[in-house]
């Protein structure tokens, strides 16, 4: 699973952060590039099966000291 | 490229499948039991004022989608931080959508595959639409929305001889306590989500549009949910709503026309498949908007394409389990979700009326 991971998010690499820069969208590219940083993490985190912290619990409590 | 602009009658149809969305599966908040209905009308009426308070930023800013307003009165650095909170909202709002889709499928429809599948392929589907504009997005709701609108009355029409009346009595059973905090969480969750939709005012054609967008769409929403709500109640009765997480599959489960016409949950389901898929569009769309504007990109579509990725990948670990997607949605949800919906679009409006009208005065003292 990691491994089709890695060879999948290859691709979209080329297709989409790359297609940017070669269009020559700089600024795109680099806001695209952050974000295929983070979701590739988050992909690899899940083929790893990592736990991953949840943004629901900090929202749960919050809710909860509000109240 | 071109400004996209949606015709008024395909954004209404967009925002009716948006209200809808999880609605017709999940059910609505049903502490109140056999008086559920009742929380249902008064949170449609609580929702109209809201409806007029976005028409009217509309009005005030036209051509203008939800970041631009917030940029343009509360400046760049609070207006950019009240975007990324947009942002944080549309995102967390499209992850729990899709993640109630896979729990459906986990639960009832595809046991055996893993949510994430169901997720990412819906997901996909909605990249692409996102992709190819908003404008194939209004024209694919009215489509389905045609669709979903013919498949509820048909089952809503097969459910009549499973009615049991006795289920409405007695009326207020656990009190207007109950109903009070239903009409809560009724109307955080379906009605005022659709704040989201003043994401894509920027592609609403004239002045006057919203205003008749909004109410109607809330107007019709409301209607369907109010009859898949009664029918849930008079099939199933008041307990067992309660305690299902899909009550309205459980209830079409149960129509049975001279045992030729059976199981059609299925089939039913596609409607929930359809409306999610609108409204998980819709907010990858307003989502991808924010990020471009907060970073002044050429485009949205720059991004959708990983934003729609970190939307399902969030979704499969979002909730822990379905129990506690159900707390979160029921109790945490309609406390969470009011600044974005209610206080924020209040200060936004009362920060433009003054704007406006020192603008006016202006106007008038130099002429």
């Amino acid at each position: 699973m990691v491994i089709y991971t890695v060879l999948l998010y290859a691709v979209v690499a080329l297709l989409d952060p790359y297609g940017l820069l070669k269009r020559g969208k700089k600024r795109d590219f680099f806001v695209c590039a952050a974000l295929y940083l983070i979701s590739f993490s988050l992909a690899f985190a899940l083929a790893m099966q990592w736990d991953i912290p949840s943004p629901s619990p900090p929202i749960v409590h919050f809710v909860k000291q509000l109240l | 490229m071109g400004k996209e602009v949606i015709p008024a009658g395909q954004s209404a149809t967009i925002a009716i499948l948006f209200i809808i969305g999880t609605s017709l599966f999940m059910g609505v908040a049903g502490q109140s039991g056999n008086s559920s209905w009742i929380s249902i009308i008064i949170a449609v009426v609580l929702a109209v004022p809201l409806m007029l308070v976005y028409a009217r930023l509309h009005t005030l800013f036209p051509g203008k989608g939800l970041y631009d307003m917030l940029l343009s009165i509360f400046g760049g650095v609070f207006g950019r931080l009240a975007c990324c909170l947009y942002i944080w909202y549309s995102l967390h709002l499209g992850c729990m959508v899709l993640r109630n889709f896979g729990e459906f499928s986990k639960t009832v429809a595809l046991t055996s595959t893993p949510m994430l599948a169901p997720m990412l392929i819906i997901g996909l589907l909605c990249v692409w639409v996102v992709n190819a504009g908003i404008e194939v997005l209004g024209r694919s709701a009215k489509f389905l929305l045609l669709f979903c609108i013919a498949v509820t009355f048909l089952v809503q029409i097969l459910s009549v001889p499973k009615y049991d009346y006795h289920h409405m009595l007695p009326l207020l059973e656990r009190g207007w306590g109950a109903v009070w905090t239903d009409v809560i969480g009724t109307f955080t969750f379906p009605f005022a989500e659709i704040v989201i939709m003043t994401g894509a005012f920027g592609a609403f054609p004239n002045k006057g549009s919203a205003r008749r967008v909004l109410l109607s769409s809330l107007l019709i929403a409301g209607v369907i949910i109010i009859a898949v709500s009664l029918r849930n109640l008079l099939v199933l009765g008041p307990d067992i709503v309660s305690s299902l997480y899909f009550p309205s599959y459980v209830a079409v489960g149960r129509i049975n026309i001279g045992d030729f016409l059976t199981r059609i949950e299925g089939s039913s389901a596609i409607v929930f498949v359809t409306a999610l898929f609108v409204k998980v569009s819709l907010c990858l769309y307003v989502a991808s908007c924010g990020v471009a504007k907060v970073f002044k990109l050429e485009s949205y579509r720059s991004v959708v394409l990983q934003l729609g990725l970190i939307m399902v990948y969030m979704a499969e670990f979002i909730y822990r389990d379905i129990t506690e997607m159900q707390y979160f949605g029921y109790h945490i949800y309609k406390i969470y979700a009011l600044p974005f919906q209610v206080i924020l679009p209040a200060v936004l409006w009362i920060s433009a009326e003054i704007v406006a009208a020192r603008k006016r005065k202006r106007t008038a003292a130099e002429g």
